[in-house]
């Protein structure tokens, strides 16, 4: 019994975090007809009628819930007008029509058709003109229809038919080079500086490391204008320079401490052995400590994809020109040339998120190993 | 610390300087100096053109000096810091809950257990700027997927009585700060969850069973057994998360710009502007500082109330 509630609760919960997702991927695959439809669609479908012998493509208004009229205004404000009015709303008085609207008096008109409840109404171009029709709900034939092509439209550049200045594989490529650069740089350096701390007994060693500890607290405007001086002042705003750099200069706390604490796991006799057979300090790090931290500096790698990935605010602040822009970058373009074509916007965000979900899946283990790492204590 | 007891020559542990000088180097660099600069820059009026000494009067109009609608200080400055303080009180508190709770319920024995933990794990992955657009979407007014269920939900004669529709979310001056929350719990089976989750994997059975001898049901267990012995990491959470709260910026400058009328104008959001669309860069500086000085005082205080609260197991340990 217990364990059934709790499998309810876990699924239950399951279906609401995953909802946003299918919303999406449902959302990037429709028209935009079916993006503003209602009741809304999970399974983007697009409709069509036979209509002497073609097959037309037709845009489904609305479904007539109660008896109804196309009537024509004969009287009032709005006459000549031809409207469809709910039966409920016409009253046969004298062989003529009231139609109760908004106005106080009823209005004189007249029924061209009758509608009963059941059809839908549907509107579709013929020769130039928009034309509505009613038709019976079996005649309307359904076809799953996924907007593929929504996809190559977020992708291609403006001369392409696209919105922004350049292919997506621009931005892509971009977010990849600092990437990579910057996974490099931390492995390394933030290896480095752990090797450091875990291994040699240097004075001020415990006070450095809760300085270096205690910059994972200092909120990162205080020191953001200062820094982002530095780089304008050495004319290297709108390069990739200011993103990666700081990697090689073990710019992240967390990950050296994610690997010093993973080197104090490894048994010292290891490095006596290999200083007896004569290794310095630094081939110790790199032929032995280094091959047996795979696991821990594959958590560091992956996570640092993810930091750098994801970053919005780095690129924001440090690249102007569009060809240098990040793919965080060029979706908040692409958003601003985009406001309301929310099929677009939503294969685009999935491009941007369609690399993380894949790493996540091909690393899981990594993940979750180096962030329970942070709660442990030191 | 597995410490040898070989005494090394000196030479041999000054290596360590030497492997730790790239983060030397970055420090001074990168955080140190800017840090000494940034306290310079706020005593001064710098448009990146020229600057221009000004002592404290960057802190006093933020803060205290009369302003030209006749109030006390900047508009904007208490606008966003009334902003954040009402986002990160209802956004940490409810996410810390709902992680532990995520944990908790994965911390069972059921089956599919790796699929769910994905599951929930996956939205938190989800970069800031993508999630922003997908919570656009979703809480758009009219046609957004949670008001078109709301409204399914609540299609009712009662409701179109009371005169009650859907909130406009992010479009709404009450509701836009709660959309920044309900978007941000999406992601409470991150890291957070998996921090609680290590920890609440971390409690020995042995516990449970001499709860179980003293008659103690789930609720007490939990009370007496679990609830204790994580109150280290929701200690730690919570101070991470308040700081990370206090400088959400994204999904304000991507969602809202920070309106309507300011109403999501967050503290980061509007240091951004100050700096960097506005080139006030002793303002901006002077921001900074303020935001260090409340989050320093906020750790404080939780650093000096944790001893009331959180209980280390086998007493302090270094």
């Amino acid at each position: 019994m217990k364990k059934i509630l709790l499998y309810i609760l876990l699924l239950s919960g399951a279906a609401v975090f995953m909802i946003p997702f299918v919303w999406t991927v449902s959302t990037a695959l429709k028209t935009r007809q079916q993006v503003y439809a209602t009741p809304p669609q999970w399974v983007p479908r697009t409709y069509r009628i036979q209509e002497a012998g073609r097959s037309i493509p037709v845009n489904v208004i609305t479904r007539i819930d109660a008896p109804a009229a196309v009537v024509q205004l004969a009287g009032g404000p709005r006459a000549g007008q031809v409207i469809p009015v709910a039966r409920d709303a016409i009253a046969l008085r004298d062989n003529v029509a009231l139609v109760k609207l908004r106005a106080p008096d009823p209005v004189p008109a007249q029924i061209l058709r009758d509608m009963p409840a059941g059809l839908v109404q549907v509107r579709y171009e013929e020769g130039g003109q928009m034309l509505d029709r009613h038709v019976e709900p079996a005649e309307l034939i359904a076809v799953t229809d996924p907007q593929w092509d929504n996809f190559r439209k977020a992708w291609v550049p403006v001369e392409k038919g696209g919105t922004l200045p350049q292919a997506f594989h621009v931005y892509v490529l971009n977010t990849y080079t600092i990437t990579i650069i910057c996974i490099i740089g931390q492995t390394l350096s933030c290896s480095l500086v752990a090797y450091g701390f875990a291994r040699f007994r240097f004075r001020g060693r415990t006070t450095l490391f809760l300085l270096l500890l205690s910059t994972m607290m200092l909120p990162a405007q205080v020191t953001m204008i200062p820094v982002f001086l530095i780089w304008k002042n050495a004319g290297l705003v709108d390069t990739f320079a200011p993103l990666t750099i700081p990697a090689f200069l073990a710019h992240s706390a967390f990950f050296v401490f994610l690997l010093r604490q993973f080197f104090l796991t490894l048994p010292r006799e290891l490095d006596e052995a290999a200083m007896i057979d004569g290794c310095g300090p630094l081939r110790i790090w790199w032929q032995i400590l280094l091959p047996l931290s795979k696991p821990a500096l594959t958590t560091v790698a992956v996570l640092s994809f993810i930091g750098h990935w994801d970053d919005f605010v780095g690129p924001l602040i440090y690249l102007n020109s569009p060809e240098n822009y990040t793919v965080s970058l060029a979706l908040r373009l692409f958003q601003d040339q985009n406001a309301s074509e929310f099929n677009l916007l939503m294969a685009a965000a999935l491009i941007h998120i369609g690399p993380v979900v894949l790493l996540f899946f091909l690393a899981q283990r990594y993940f979750v190993k180096g962030i329970a790492t942070t709660g442990l204590k030191a | 610390m597995g410490a040898s007891a070989v005494r090394r020559p000196m030479r041999w542990d000054n290596w360590g300087y030497v492997f730790i000088l790239p983060w030397l180097v970055g420090f001074v660099l990168l955080t140190a100096g800017p840090m000494v600069a940034s306290l310079v820059l706020s005593l001064t009026d710098y448009d990146l053109a020229q600057a221009r000494f000004v002592g404290i009067d960057n802190y006093a109009q933020l803060i205290w000096q009369r302003n030209a609608q006749g109030g006390i200080g900047d508009p904007l400055f208490y606008k966003s810091l009334w902003n954040t303080f009402y986002y990160t009180l209802l956004s940490v508190p409810l996410g810390l809950t709902g992680s532990l709770l995520l944990a908790m319920l994965l911390n069972q024995k059921v089956r599919g257990l790796p699929v769910f933990r994905t599951v929930y794990y996956l939205p938190s992955l989800v970069p800031a700027v993508a999630s922003s657009l997908l919570w656009i979407w979703i809480l758009q007014p009219e046609r957004g997927l949670l008001n078109q269920f709301l409204l399914w939900l609540f299609d009712t004669p009662v409701l179109a009585w009371a005169g009650l529709s859907p909130p406009a979310w992010l479009h709404s001056t009450t509701w836009s700060k709660p959309s920044l929350v309900l978007m941000s719990l999406w992601g409470i089976g991150g890291a957070r969850m998996i921090i609680f989750l290590a920890g609440l994997q971390g409690i020995g059975d042995q516990y449970y069973e001499a709860a179980t001898i003293d008659g103690a049901g789930a609720w007490g267990k939990f009370r007496h057994v679990t609830l204790p012995l994580i109150t280290p990491i929701i200690f730690f959470n919570l101070v991470l998360g308040v700081i990370g709260a206090f400088q959400t910026f994204t999904q304000a400058y991507i969602m809202t710009g920070g309106g309507p009328e300011n109403s999501t104008l967050l503290y980061a959001l509007y240091l951004y502007r100050c700096a960097f669309e506005w080139y006030q860069m002793g303002k901006a500086s002077a921001l900074a500082w303020v935001l260090f000085a409340i989050l320093l005082v906020f750790t404080y205080v939780q650093f000096n109330r944790s001893r009331m609260w959180v209980h280390y197991e086998g007493g302090a340990e270094d």
